[in-house]
């Protein structure tokens, strides 16, 4: 989304805008190109009151006679979700509004409410804070304080707008993964700087080190000076770097261009004082740091550069369509590509280059793409060096104008030329080279062109006669196409008319056809119509035939009556047969009633009544219910009694008892009685019962007893017999009961009765109904069968009686129809013959009509031949194409013309040219420094290849100089950290990678990323930064783009000309998984890299070499007491005598002619371990002679991105470990560089058998091994004898 | 003499590793010359507006680019040097091409004028050994020598060319828009021979096992880098073989 809206505003014309103006607005919108939004704003108390301290004026906005340019910097929507946006005034604008700004810059902090932009804060900010960001747009407004809403426009567009604070908190969260980088280079980097005395300077040996003594500082101070810059007093500069402190003697080592000034003037110092300081340091980290800052502010260049930097799949813009370029270098297929794709990409291009492949020559050749199309492009790289190389080979031209900015003492050798104090005298240099050699080689020219005028002349007079020849072919065919268009034209009518003949005749015949098939059908007709009045059948007939038809039809619907008759009496007496069954059935049932009845009539019994009522299923009626329950009232009442009555006896006998055993005690019975009956009690017959059992149980139990407990027992019977007596007053006597018995028993079975009685009724009642309805159907049946007897039938019956009766009608409608057909036949026979006639009429017409036609036609056809045979005739002449040679000759003629013509003002021009070119070449010849002033202004003014290191390109000058450049290219990208490719790549609008990730990753400070993580493992330091660490060493920055960046945005320079073939094949696997394979540019690797030497060891074929050392103690490493790094002697021997050897083959070379006499063999001795190369360094100086040699010694790392045409490489490590272990060697980045520095001869000294053997890892003895195999191959392998 | 001597041995010394094999002391020859040169002024003026002056002079030319091929000269510059021209009424444009104005003419005599000058005079001093030529305050007194040559000496001729470089760089002046320079070496006649004492210590370095070698080179008056890289290259193996002659391990 965010893309998008940034295209536009590139154009200026932000989307759907335009749908909002009126086509006279647009108009004009597009004359002025610029859009004027109009708004009105409202202010909020706050912003009012603000304002005014600001001395800003509401009106200020509304008066302005011109809109306002604003930038509009939209914030994170408010709570509610309001639209908000800042409006930031410049410096300019600013000034529109108040007088008292004293230099800050005015802001509307806004939001949109109800359609309104409402300002609710003003405040001033700091001039120099950015205006302009890429999170920003510019846009000009004019504001009105009307009420109208804010234009839907206007707001689309804060809309359209990511908020600033989203993008950068995006750049702040993805750039924290390089914090490690600068993190690392951060350790222990806040120390003030220290200054102190001391009392001897002294060099070493080699004047590259100095050691100072007798400084004085604390304790503290003096462990933190390693890797401090050093600054002595009278010295101008930095001198160098603390390399260590010993027994507090501090040595440092000098920056080499500082060497000369010191040996000079070190003996004559007049003040004794040092300056130790981490300022360069952090300043280094200070710009790297500014350039994160600038990123999350939105500050690059390419507004995109942060999305192409960290999405997981840049979203690169699609590439511009280009003509075809126009190489000024020598470029092969794949460096075309990367020179083409670098300019037609918008935005990032990324170049993978391997060793030797020729990444020099395609920044060259884009740099100069870029010139001719008036782009400035910054050339930047990590080191100085490197950016030096990449200027110092590309091509002189003038179109080019190359400045290197950055410290003049830091440049090296290839970069000087282009400093600034140099460039006046590097374009001399090169003016006058090629004036000179114009010059001269007009001279020459002189003669030849007279020479070549003579014969282009004479070519012009022979080619002349053909193009007239030509002309007049031309001519004749442009006369036949106008002949061809006449008889074209004369054609068209004419078949025009022949098509129209053609119709006609089809026509004709068409009616010809139509008529005869109507006299066919008239005839047809005719012979009908007679044949059927030949046929006899006169009405008489057809009325006979009809009515015995009819008859026939009656008939045989009788027949049909009375089959359906039949079938009904069937149905019937079925029915009544059933009827008369059911009445049986009825019957019977009527007389089980009665049967019943009968019985319940004698009945004693209750049961048995209910017994018939269950077995009749007689329902319970209300009177039935009523007797039954009746019934059982009076059982029950029966029963009390009976119960009464016992317990009376009992109780009346106990009393009796009592009574008589009281008697003698002298208790009156009736006085107990008396009180007893004093009130009356209820007792339950179970409480009676108890009573009774007690009293019982004690007079049985003792003989005697007292009297007071017999009153009581006697009162309790009383009292209990009272109870009894006053329950049985309440019942009726027994024979009433059984009275009430007998009358509710009688009821009962009368209820009964009465019901069954009804069952009885209900059958007889549908026996009643059955014979009324036998009635019915007897006397239907006797109907039907009188109706039967009346039907007679005085035919034969067919078998399907339905059919005969169709088939009968149709026959009969037939006969309707023949009879009128016959009639209308008679009526029509006239008539019909009558129109026959007719049309024979005219079908002889039309065979006439077609007989005429047919000669029409003939003619017109005639005619077309002629035509077009005509028109055959020509075709010779129009198939010619006279044109394209004429063009060709007409084109010749006309170069060999404006050759003449150059030639002879070339021959005019000549005494002018050389005579102002011999004043140019004295002018320059004579030139000073004076002289050259102008120029070097000039120079530096249209300078378009601008060369500086990373970090050095975000220098406050730099950035003042150059803030923008069209293209940057960073060359060496691998070997840069991104905090450092960031400083350049946010200058670019496009930005172009050059590098190779198979090769080695950056250095921290002097060591590699694995150094300084392993550094840190030893010390214990920091666990947070060691993870960081090891993060950054899994991705590689160009690794990552280059592989997720489309096809369409990178290329594999896949062609490389430094190694020898048998060398190349070493690295090739390192490849492998690219595109494409690495293959070798060199025509023939053999002649065009041969070394030109012989000796006992090294032939003349050998271009890959190991000189294999036995895996045994007398050939191992050895370790630095008390340091880290290793060596190996056995292999310094080796490589000594190697070195003798390859010298005296040069001397014997030279000798025999085949190496020049004052030519030296660079020779390269490299090695993976810092001391081993220590060592090879003292053991050249010190130990042997080489006078035919320029040897450069390095580590590995060092030796990245040079070549030489020997390289020795000395493996150093050689042991019996367990774990096999062989360092930095393991790293095929390492190896890769190590095998790809020389062009024509590789040799390896160490041990085979360690690194293809006793390695710890599979993948490194295999890649050791490929090298192995490859030097086997070609013969290279010398493996050295024991002892 | 002895004093710088022992000062200097007591600084080789100061490094304890540091051994000082053999001390030597010679004299190399430096030689002085008078040289007699002639001088010219004329206008301070850029030589590319002087071409176009020139060429504008000699014809007719409305294009710059025709002038930017001519010249084989970057079109912007040309350009740039008309607009300037142009704008300081140095030239104007007619039907035909860029034509000089009064001034222009006026300007481009001054610039191609020479005037000659008084000529000048100074003593070059040259040491063969070194090839290098410096200009001398005062003339040098011719000594007795009692140290030996240096071993590796050499006579050469002197080279007049060198010499007008160096006199071009060190006489040329410059002053109120006009430049003076140095146009020619009328004479130059050999003064004297001075021999230059040179102080020589060969040195061994033990704990790292280096040979150097320290020359003090009185006149500079700074240990002098050239003349110890010649006798490193040409005697250091043998020193180191001698050492192990004397003291077989």
């Amino acid at each position: 989304m965010i893309r998008r809206y940034d295209r536009q505003r590139k154009h200026g014309k932000p989307a759907g805008l335009f749908g909002f103006f009126s086509l006279a607005e647009q108009v004009m919108t597009m004359a002025t190109q610029t859009n004027t939004y109009q708004t009105s704003i409202r202010l909020t108390k706050t912003a009012s009151e603000k304002m005014r301290g600001f001395g800003i004026s509401e009106r200020s906005f509304f008066m302005a006679d011109k809109p306002f340019q604003v930038f509009l910097e939209r914030y994170p929507s408010t709570a509610d979700g309001s639209l908000s946006v800042a409006l930031l005034f410049n410096a300019e604008e600013t000034g529109r509004l108040t007088e008292q700004a004293s230099g800050q810059l005015a802001v509307l902090h806004c939001v949109f409410a109800n359609h309104q932009l409402l300002v609710t804060n003003v405040t001033l900010r700091k001039a120099y804070q950015a205006l302009g960001t890429n999170w920003q747009r510019e846009e000009s407004i004019r504001f009105n304080n009307s009420r109208d809403p804010v234009p839907v426009a206007f707001m689309n567009l804060i809309n359209r707008m990511t908020p600033a604070k989203e993008r950068s908190d995006y750049v702040k969260k993805r750039i924290s993964s390089w914090e490690g980088y600068l993190k690392i280079q951060e350790q222990g980097m806040d120390i003030p700087d220290v200054k102190t005395g001391y009392s001897n300077l002294a060099f070493s040996h080699d004047f590259s080190r100095i050691t100072l003594t007798g400084c004085r500082m604390d304790e503290k101070e003096w462990k933190n000076l390693r890797n401090l810059s050093v600054r002595l007093t009278g010295i101008e500069g930095d001198v160098g770097t603390v390399f260590k402190t010993k027994n507090r003697a501090i040595e440092i080592e000098l920056n080499p261009y500082i060497i000369k000034q010191l040996r000079e003037k070190a003996h004559a110092l007049n003040k004794r004082e040092v300056v130790f300081s981490n300022f360069a340091a952090l300043s280094q980290i200070r710009r790297l740091r500014q350039g994160f800052t600038n990123l999350e502010k939105g500050l690059a260049v390419n507004p995109q550069l942060d999305r192409l930097l960290f999405e997981e799949r840049p979203n690169v813009a699609p590439l511009k369509e280009l003509p075809k370029l126009e190489f000024h270098n020598r470029l092969n297929d794949f460096q075309q590509q990367a020179v083409t794709g670098a300019m037609s990409a918008e935005d990032l291009y990324v170049i993978q280059g391997p060793p030797g492949t020729g990444k020099t020559t395609v920044i060259s050749e884009i740099c100069l793409q870029n010139a001719k199309k008036g782009l400035r492009t910054l050339v930047a790289s990590q080191s100085n060096l490197a950016v030096d190389n990449a200027l110092g080979r590309l091509l002189a031209h003038k179109d080019i104008r190359i400045l290197r900015v950055g410290r003049t003492e830091s440049i090296e050798e290839d970069g000087q030329k282009f400093i600034e104090e140099n460039v006046g005298q590097y374009w001399k240099d090169h003016t006058l080279k090629e004036i000179t050699a114009q010059f001269e080689a007009r001279k020459a020219r002189e003669q030849e062109v007279a020479h070549k005028l003579e014969e282009t002349e004479r070519a012009y007079a022979e080619v002349q006669p053909v193009f007239e020849k030509w002309k007049q072919a031309v001519e004749d065919k442009k006369t036949a196409q106008a002949k061809q268009r006449e008889l074209q034209s004369n054609i068209e009518p004419l078949q025009n008319k022949t098509r129209a003949v053609e119709l006609e005749q089809h026509q004709a015949i068409s009616r010809k056809h139509s008529i005869e098939e109507k006299m066919g059908a008239l005839q047809a007709a005719i012979d009908q119509a007679q044949s059927l009045l030949d046929s006899g059948h006169g009405p008489e007939w057809f009325e006979q035939q009809q009515q015995s038809a009819i008859e026939t039809i009656v008939q045989l619907k009788r027949v049909r009556e009375t089959k359906q008759l039949n079938e009904q009496l069937d149905s019937l007496r079925r029915e009544m047969k059933l009827i008369e069954e059911k009445r049986d059935e009825v019957m019977a049932k009527a007389q089980e009633q009665q049967a019943v009845l009968e019985t319940v009539e004698g009945m004693k019994k209750v049961d048995s009544l209910l017994k018939v009522m269950n077995e009749q299923r007689i329902e319970e009626v209300p009177a039935i219910t009523f007797s039954l329950s009746k019934l059982d009232m009076i059982r029950d009442k029966m029963a009390e009694r009976k119960k009464l009555e016992a317990y009376n006896t009992s109780v009346t006998s106990a009393i009796g008892y009592v009574e008589k055993m009281l008697a003698s005690s002298g208790i009156d019975a009736a006085q107990v009685k008396e009180r007893a009956l004093s009130q009356a009690e209820s007792f339950t017959s179970a409480n009676i019962d108890e009573f009774l059992e007690k009293l019982r149980t004690m007079l049985k139990s003792s003989q005697h007893i007292d009297s007071g407990v017999l009153a009581k027992a006697l009162s309790g019977l009383y009292k209990r017999q009272n109870d009894v007596w006053r329950r049985g007053a309440m019942l009726k006597a027994a024979d009433i009961y059984i009275e009430e018995s007998k009358r509710a028993f009688g009821q009962l079975k009368k209820a009964l009765c009465m019901e069954l009685e009804k069952h009885r009724q209900r059958y007889l009642d549908l026996d009643e109904r059955g014979l009324e309805q036998f009635e019915r159907q007897r006397e239907e049946h006797s109907r039907i069968e009188r109706r039967v007897a009346s039907l007679s039938v005085s035919i034969e019956v067919p078998a399907d009686i339905e059919q005969a009766i169709a088939d009968r009608q149709t026959h009969l409608t037939q006969l309707r129809k023949d009879q009128a057909d016959s009639a209308r036949a008679a009526a029509d026979l006239e008539q019909q013959q009558a129109r026959l006639l007719d049309e024979q009429t005219a079908f002889e017409k039309a065979e006439q009509r077609i007989v005429e036609i047919a000669a029409q036609l003939d003619l017109a056809m005639r005619r077309l031949t002629e035509k077009e045979q005509e028109l055959q005739a020509l075709e010779t002449i129009l198939s010619t194409d006279p044109q394209a040679a004429y063009e060709e000759t007409a084109k010749h003629l006309a170069s060999l013309s404006f050759d003449v013509e150059s030639l002879k003002q070339e021959q005019k021009n000549f005494p002018l040219w050389q005579s102002v070119q011999k004043q140019w070449i004295g002018l320059l010849e004579s030139a000073n420094e004076h002289d050259l002033d102008e120029i070097r202004k000039l120079y530096i003014k249209h300078a378009n290849v601008i060369g500086t290191t990373c970090v050095a390109s975000a220098r406050k000058d730099f950035q003042d100089n150059y803030p923008v450049f069209d293209v940057v290219i960073v060359d060496e990208v691998s070997k840069a950290t991104p905090p450092e490719l960031l400083l350049p790549m946010l200058k670019g609008k496009k930005v172009i990678l050059v590098g190779d990730h198979h090769q080695l990753p950056p250095l921290l400070g002097n060591d590699t990323l694995e150094e300084t993580l392993e550094e840190m493992i030893k010390e214990d330091s920091g666990f947070e930064e060691k993870r960081e660490l090891e993060k950054l060493l899994e991705e590689s920055l160009f690794e990552r783009l280059y592989k997720n960046l489309p096809e369409s945005n990178k290329t594999m320079l896949a062609i490389q000309y430094r190694m020898h073939k048998d060398i190349m094949e070493t690295i090739s696997p390192f490849y492998k998984d690219e595109n494409v394979k690495l293959q070798c540019g060199l025509a023939d690797s053999d002649t065009e890299r041969d070394h030109f030497l012989e000796s006992p060891s090294v032939k003349r074929h050998n271009h890959l070499m190991w000189l294999d050392l036995p895996n045994e103690p007398a050939y191992f490493e050895e370790r630095m007491s008390g340091g880290k790094s290793l060596y190996n002697p056995s292999e310094l021997e080796e490589i000594s005598r190697l070195l003798v050897e390859l010298n005296d083959a040069a001397a014997e070379a030279k000798a025999a002619g085949r190496i020049p006499t004052d030519e030296l063999k660079t020779v390269g001795v490299i090695s993976f371990y810092g001391e081993q190369v220590k060592r090879l360094q003292r053991m050249i100086d010190q130990e042997v002679r080489l006078p035919h040699l320029l040897i450069r010694t390095g580590t590995v790392d060092r030796f990245q991105g040079s070549e030489m045409e020997v390289i020795l490489l000395s493996m150093v490590r050689n042991n019996h470990n367990e774990r096999g272990d062989i360092g930095f060697a393991k790293d095929y980045r390492r190896l890769n560089v190590a095998l790809s520095r020389a062009k024509q001869l590789l040799m390896l000294v160490g041990s085979s058998a360690m690194f293809t053997k006793r390695a710890k890892k599979e993948q490194t003895k295999r890649m050791y091994q490929h090298v192995l195999d490859v030097a086997e191959q070609k013969q290279g392998v010398k493996v050295l004898q024991k002892g | 003499m002895d004093k710088l001597n022992n000062k200097l041995r007591a600084e080789l010394a100061s490094n304890k590793d540091v051994t000082i094999l053999k001390e030597l002391s010679w004299h190399l020859p430096l030689v002085s010359y008078e040289v007699s040169f002639a001088r010219v002024k004329r206008l301070k003026m850029d030589i590319l507006m002087k071409m176009l002056l020139l060429a504008f002079q000699e014809a007719d030319i409305r294009r710059p680019a025709a002038l930017a091929e001519m010249l084989f000269v970057e079109e912007l510059f040309i350009r740039d040097l008309i607009d300037k021209m142009h704008s300081t009424q140095l030239i104007r444009l007619d039907a035909k091409g860029y034509r000089l104005t009064d001034k222009g003419h006026g300007h481009l005599e001054k610039g191609i004028f020479e005037e000659a000058m008084e000529g000048g005079e100074a003593i070059v001093s040259f040491s063969a050994v070194h090839d290098s030529y410096s200009l001398m305050e005062a003339e040098l007194a011719e000594d007795l020598e009692k140290l030996p040559g240096y071993r590796y000496a050499i006579s050469q001729n002197v080279n007049e060319g060198r010499i007008h470089e160096l006199l071009s760089e060190e006489k040329n002046s410059a002053e109120d828009g006009y430049q003076v320079i140095v146009a020619d070496v009328s004479s130059c006649d050999e003064l004297c021979t001075e021999h230059i004492p040179c102080l020589e210590f060969q040195l061994y370095d033990q704990k790292q096992d280096l040979f150097y070698a320290r020359v003090w080179n009185t006149r500079l008056g700074t240990w002098d880098e050239m003349l110890e890289k010649q006798i490193e290259e040409k005697e250091l193996i043998e020193w180191r073989k001698a050492l192990e002659h004397v003291k077989p391990s």
